[in-house]
Order: structure tokens, then C-alpha cells, then sequence
């Protein structure tokens, strides 16, 4: 039998993975989302932390009155509203202008967004409603191994575990998913072979948005909604998108998920580090962007 | 027929603009007063800032209904620091070359409160803040007072409790901002010497969404108690990790969550939690003996009556502040070092964070019976024994 001392050292690093893998099954999404976006139009999307809060807060607003099954599909519909609308505005002026503007007009939109929120939902952090909580407020935990698992943060992991599913099984053998691909390897054959670039932009899209308000929805009840929570979602989602190479979403998940346990660990490890948690990401970003540029797991040479 | 609608068409423009004038000619009083305020109106302290400015409107709306102070109309004019020290820094500045300014009252938070306290003393501004921290008025700047229980007087309260109640050993976590900050550093000043070992120091940034990681490792120390020190949201959420992780042991904050906010994010994580507070929240159970119950009382019920909703200690500050800039206005005028030495000799002013008395090295001006120790119990706040 282990000693009493090194049991509560393991109960202690598994319960800073159990947060580390709630959190970095979001960064995973939010990357996916970036990868998508960027693998149909070479737009690095900083608003994509936003379509996260967008879903969060309208799953806020109309879990107050309207049941989750009423409330879940309704949030991820404005997500994906709001994600067509920044798909036109990004569409219309493509042809004419660089890369660099346009993802600078997604920064625009991010902030834009965020002031939008405010405006509308003001300014406090909102509480949701857990999905399987005893009541609102008060959430189911199990306890394994001395670690505390909620109930929520298993809904987490658990849809995070679906969409994984769902994406592949999309990309891999629909018509849409593969045009997708297409487009996003040459967009110049894939037109000439019939495809739209334009309706496949804008799907792109809204799939990053209804992704990204998926993830808003499912964390809202674990660490509650306020407008400003976009921003650090976002740019770790951006750090695992670009560890796992661009455009790779085996690579986002499992980088996200590494970003999420690396960021728990490291308040252990380095005390003084606990309220930096979010500088871990951009620190482990740079490492390895310094030694491998097109990220950890991508197959293909770093582009300029 | 034409000229005669001209002519009764004149005459009624020229019997309004009369009228106009007349009322005018009435109400050129005495100049207005004006004062600047800077709160947290918007981002995470805007359950500070909000109260805070609508205890201002209510008071100035009170003063210039009964004539203003002698006769001059009092106005304020606002500034949103969304808690953010160069936001504040720039509104100070904006306010400080406005002319006719008496005196500037805020900001909510400590972090902006610093960030303006050297602008306003060297420009010979009057400031009184409505933030914690000991460092806004030590060491002392002639001009700049603050209303807000000092944090250190907190931590001195919140010693004195753990050891009535024979707790020896803590975890502190804090926030990482400056009031939360400043916190710990008087905690780690005072500690030690009141006999409290502290066993694990942890923080965590204001938008931090989960400290469920330094918990487990204040969990693994084994101390008797957890102390928090913070505003919002962070300690709410502190509240919820430590009922997840089943953690039993009690849980002491500061007075930074003496706001609706903290039980209302906390949900039924914050029953149980004990914290020092003024007297406002729990203005109902103060003996009536207390000097300051009948001021409690009636500033509770007249901003409730102005918002439907119950008065707050945040606005308690900006109570404090006001009244004590309007009370120099009323006994000096409106000259500035004249009105910094008034509030410099403030003796006994019954406010609603406390009772005043200030000197030229004491520049807060409360005790530490400006508080009395509040638990939340079924979401509601009580005395705690």
C-alpha cells in the first residue's frame, strides 16, 4: 500500500488533471474552430473566442425562462448567425484584400462583439443552471480517487468526445465535408471541379461558430458567463490550434487538451506561476513555435 | 389676414421667450457647485460603481431640492474608470482641468485610487476615495482622504476572530489585483505576530474561472481555515470550488464581498462564509444604541425607495464621500485647501461606513469597530457569533 503522503499527491495531480481536461476540451474545440476557418481562407479568426461567449450568454438569458432543450439549439443558432454575418464581412472584400486585413477585421469584430454583449446583457458574471444538477445552483460531483469530478465538467468532455466524432465522421465521408477539404488544399481546383468557395467559406463559418457556441453553452454552467470570457478562450485556442499545426484537428485536440493539463499543473509545480496560468499557454507556444514553426503534430513545412 | 396670423403668431413667441426669461432670471441663482466622480460603473466591480453613483444622484437630487448648500445648486459629473487604473488616470485628468471643480470623489477600486492619488495631491485637488487599501492614505498625501475601511483594520478584525475562536492555522488565497494584493500584504505583516501560522499562500487572477487547482493544494496543507481575499467575481467562485471539492473547513473573506453579487454567484456556496463588514448589511440587528443606526436606517430606506433595492456597502462609501465634501462646501466654500483642512479636522461624523474622526496623520478616520463580523446564512446576511 502506498504511503498515506504519496496517495494525496496523486489525488491532488489527478484533480488538477480533471480541471486541465475540462478546460483544454474547450482550448480543443476553440482550436478546431480556428482550423476550420483557417483551412478554408487562411483567416486566423480572433473572434472565435467570442462565438464561445455568444453561446454561453444566450444559454444564460434563455436558461432563466426556457428549459436546456429549448435553449441549448437556440444558442447555438445565434452562434452560427453571428458566424454568417462575420463570413459575409469577411467574404466581400476577399478578393481585394490581404490576409493580414482581414484577420485584423476579425479583431475588429471580436471587440465589437464584446461591446455588443455588454450592451445588451450588461456587465455581471451570469449564473447557469447546471444540465443535471440536484438544483440549479448546487451540481452533482463524484468523487474518484480523492479528486471531486463534477457533473458538468463530465458533460464537457463527454459532447467534446461527440463533436470529435462528428467532425471526423463529416470530413471523412459527407460530400460538404470533403468539399471543405478541397477547398481548403486548392482553392483553385476545387472550383474547377464544381465546388463554391464562397458557400463553402461561409459554412466554415458558421461550423466554427456552432462549435464554438457548443463549447459556451456546455462551460457556461462550470465557470459562468460574462462577456469578457471570449478573450483568454480564445487566444489559448488559438495557442493549440497553432501547436497543433494549423489546419490540423487531431493536432488542436490534442494540443488543446495538453495546453489544459500543462496550465493546471504548472500553478502546482510553480507556485509563484498560479495566477499566470494563462501566460502558460503563450510561453509553451513560443518554445515551440521557436524549435518547430508549423507545430507539434503538423505534416506539413511552416508557410510565412 | 396674412398679417394678423403674423402679428398673434409673434406675439406668442414673444410672451414664451418673456416666459422663458423670467424663469430664467429665477433660477440664476448662485454657480453651482461641481464635483467630479469616478466610479466602476461598468466591467467586473460594477457592483461597486453602481451603487456608489446612484447614491450620489440620490444625495445631490436631496441637496437641490431643499435650495442646494446656501444656495448653490450642487452637480456632479461622472466618470466610468471600468476599473481600470489608466481609464482612471485619464478621467482624473479630464476632471482636474475642469474648471470650477470643488473636490473629486472615488474611485471604487484600489488599483485605479493609486493610479490618481499623486495627480489629484499635486494638482491640489481634494480626493476622497471610496477603496480599501492602506496604501491610498499611507503614507499620507495632504489632499487625498479615503471612506472605505482600511484593509489592514479588516485583517486586524479577522485576527482577532480566529483567535477568539482558537483557529491557529489558515490558507490564504487572493486575488491578484491591488486590493487583493494589498490584503495579503498586511495579512503577511499581521499574521504571524497575532499568532496565526499561515500554512499555504495561493492567488489567482481576477478573471480567473476556476481555483479548483490552488484549493487542492491548500487542501493538501491541512489548515483549520481558508481566508479569501478578493472582490468580484473571484472569491464566489472560491466559494463554489472549496463545496465541490468537499472541503469542510470555514471559510473567512474580506469585506470585498459585502455586495448581493458574491451570494448571488455563489449560490449555496455562500452559506457558512464569514467575513468583517460595515454595519450597513445588517442594519436590521445593530442595537439601537449604536450611533450610527438611525443614519443606517434612513439611507437604506431612502435608497430603496429611489431603486427598490436595499442599500450597499459600496454606496455606503460614495455616501461617506459626498457628505463629507458637502459638509466642508456648507461650513467653507468652495476653496480647495480650505475644504482639505475642514475634512482633516472631521471629528465624530456619523457616517455609514463608520464613525469619522480624522487627523493630519490619519486620513481614513474608522477603527476597527467600524465593523462587526456578518454571515450569509440561507442567502441572507446575519451577525455572526
Amino acid at each position: 500500500m502506498l504511503s498515506r503522503d504519496i496517495m494525496e499527491q496523486l489525488s491532488t495531480i489527478l484533480q488538477l488533471v480533471i480541471c486541465g481536461v475540462t478546460n483544454g476540451c474547450i482550448y480543443a474545440i476553440v482550436g478546431i474552430g480556428f482550423s476550420i476557418i483557417y483551412g478554408g481562407t487562411q483567416v486566423i479568426n480572433f473572434a472565435q473566442g467570442e462565438f464561445v461567449m455568444i453561446g454561453a450568454m444566450v444559454a444564460a438569458a434563455l436558461l432563466a425562462k426556457f428549459s436546456l432543450l429549448v435553449a441549448f439549439p437556440v444558442a447555438v443558432a445565434a452562434g452560427c448567425l453571428v458566424g454568417a454575418l462575420l463570413a459575409i464581412c469577411v467574404l466581400v472584400p476577399l478578393k481585394r484584400a490581404s490576409v493580414v486585413s482581414l484577420i485584423i477585421m476579425t479583431i475588429g469584430a471580436s471587440i465589437l462583439l464584446r461591446g455588443l454583449a455588454q450592451l445588451f446583457w450588461g456587465e455581471e458574471v451570469k449564473q447557469v443552471p447546471y444540465f443535471t444538477g440536484i438544483a440549479a445552483d448546487d451540481d452533482r460531483v463524484f468523487h474518484v480517487l480523492g479528486a471531486a469530478l463534477t457533473a458538468q465538467q463530465v458533460w464537457v468532455v463527454g459532447i467534446t468526445l461527440v463533436l470529435v466524432v462528428a467532425m471526423h465522421l463529416f470530413f471523412k465521408y459527407t460530400l460538404i465535408g470533403r468539399g471543405m477539404r478541397a477547398c481548403s488544399m486548392n482553392s483553385a481546383g476545387a472550383t474547377l471541379v464544381g465546388i463554391s468557395v464562397r458557400k463553402m467559406i461561409v459554412l466554415s463559418f458558421v461550423m466554427a461558430a456552432g462549435l464554438g457556441a457548443i463549447a459556451g453553452v456546455t462551460v457556461a454552467p462550470w465557470c459562468s458567463a460574462r462577456c469578457q470570457m471570449g478573450t483568454a478562450l480564445g487566444l489559448s485556442g488559438f495557442c493549440a490550434a497553432v501547436l497543433g499545426g494549423l489546419g490540423n484537428f487531431g493536432g488542436a485536440i490534442t494540443a488543446g487538451l495538453l495546453l489544459g493539463i500543462v496550465e493546471a499543473l504548472t500553478g502546482y509545480v510553480i507556485p509563484a506561476m498560479s495566477d499566470y496560468k494563462d501566460a502558460v499557454a503563450f510561453v509553451i507556444l513560443l518554445i515551440v513555435l521557436l524549435v518547430k514553426p508549423e507545430g507539434i503534430l503538423s505534416r506539413r513545412k511552416a508557410t510565412a | 389676414m396674412l398679417n394678423k396670423r403674423k402679428w398673434i403668431l409673434l406675439l406668442v413667441v414673444a410672451t414664451l421667450a418673456l416666459g422663458q426669461c423670467a424663469m430664467g432670471a429665477a433660477k440664476a441663482t448662485k454657480s453651482p457647485y461641481v464635483i467630479g466622480a469616478i466610479f466602476s460603473e461598468t466591467g467586473d466591480n460594477a457592483p461597486l460603481g453602481v451603487p456608489e453613483r446612484q447614491t450620489v444622484e440620490m444625495l445631490v437630487k436631496q441637496i437641490n431640492a431643499t435650495g442646494g448648500i446656501k444656495g448653490h445648486p450642487v452637480s456632479v459629473i461622472f466618470r466610468d474608470d471600468a476599473g481600470d487604473a489608466n481609464q482612471a488616470a485619464s478621467a482624473c485628468q479630464d476632471l482636474l482641468s475642469t474648471k470650477n471643480l470643488v473636490a473629486v470623489i472615488g474611485p471604487s477600486l484600489t488599483g485605479p485610487s493609486l493610479a490618481i492619488k499623486d495627480l489629484c495631491d499635486g494638482a491640489k485637488m481634494p480626493l476622497i476615495s471610496c477603496a480599501a487599501s492602506i496604501k491610498i492614505v499611507d503614507p499620507v498625501k495632504p489632499y487625498v482622504f479615503k471612506t472605505a475601511q482600511t484593509d489592514s483594520l479588516a485583517v486586524l478584525k479577522l485576527l482577532d476572530y480566529l483567535k477568539a475562536k482558537k483557529i491557529k492555522t489558515v490558507g490564504f488565497i487572493n486575488d491578484s489585483n491591488a486590493f487583493g494584493a494589498s490584503g495579503r500584504a498586511q495579512w503577511e505583516k499581521l499574521a504571524t505576530a497575532a499568532g496565526v501560522n499561515t500554512v499555504d499562500y495561493e492567488s489567482f487572477a481576477t478573471a480567473d474561472a476556476d481555483m479548483t487547482a490552488q484549493l487542492t493544494k491548500i487542501r493538501a496543507a491541512k489548515p483549520q481555515a481558508v481566508v479569501c481575499w478578493g472582490t468580484n467575481p473571484g472569491p464566489a467562485i472560491v466559494a463554489k470550488n472549496m463545496r465541490t471539492l468537499g472541503m469542510k473547513v470555514p471559510l473567512f473573506m474580506s469585506h470585498g464581498i459585502a455586495n448581493m453579487a458574491f451570494i448571488s454567484q455563489a449560490g449555496k456556496a455562500a452559506d457558512g462564509v464569514i467575513f468583517p463588514a460595515g454595519k450597513l448589511i445588517v442594519a436590521q440587528y445593530i442595537p439601537n444604541s449604536d450611533p450610527q443606526k438611525q443614519r443606517l436606517v434612513k439611507y437604506n430606506a431612502d435608497f430603496r425607495k429611489a431603486y427598490g433595492k436595499p442599500a450597499n456597502t459600496f454606496g455606503g462609501h460614495a455616501w461617506d464621500a459626498f457628505m463629507l465634501v458637502a459638509d466642508s462646501l456648507k461650513a467653507v466654500g468652495p476653496d480647495h485647501a480650505k475644504i482639505r483642512d475642514h475634512i482633516e479636522k472631521t471629528k465624530g461624523f456619523i457616517g455609514i461606513s463608520g464613525v469619522f474622526n480624522m487627523t493630519p496623520k490619519e486620513h481614513n478616520g474608522l477603527t476597527k469597530d467600524a465593523f462587526v463580523f456578518v454571515t450569509i446564512k440561507n442567502g441572507k446576511w446575519v451577525l455572526a457569533k
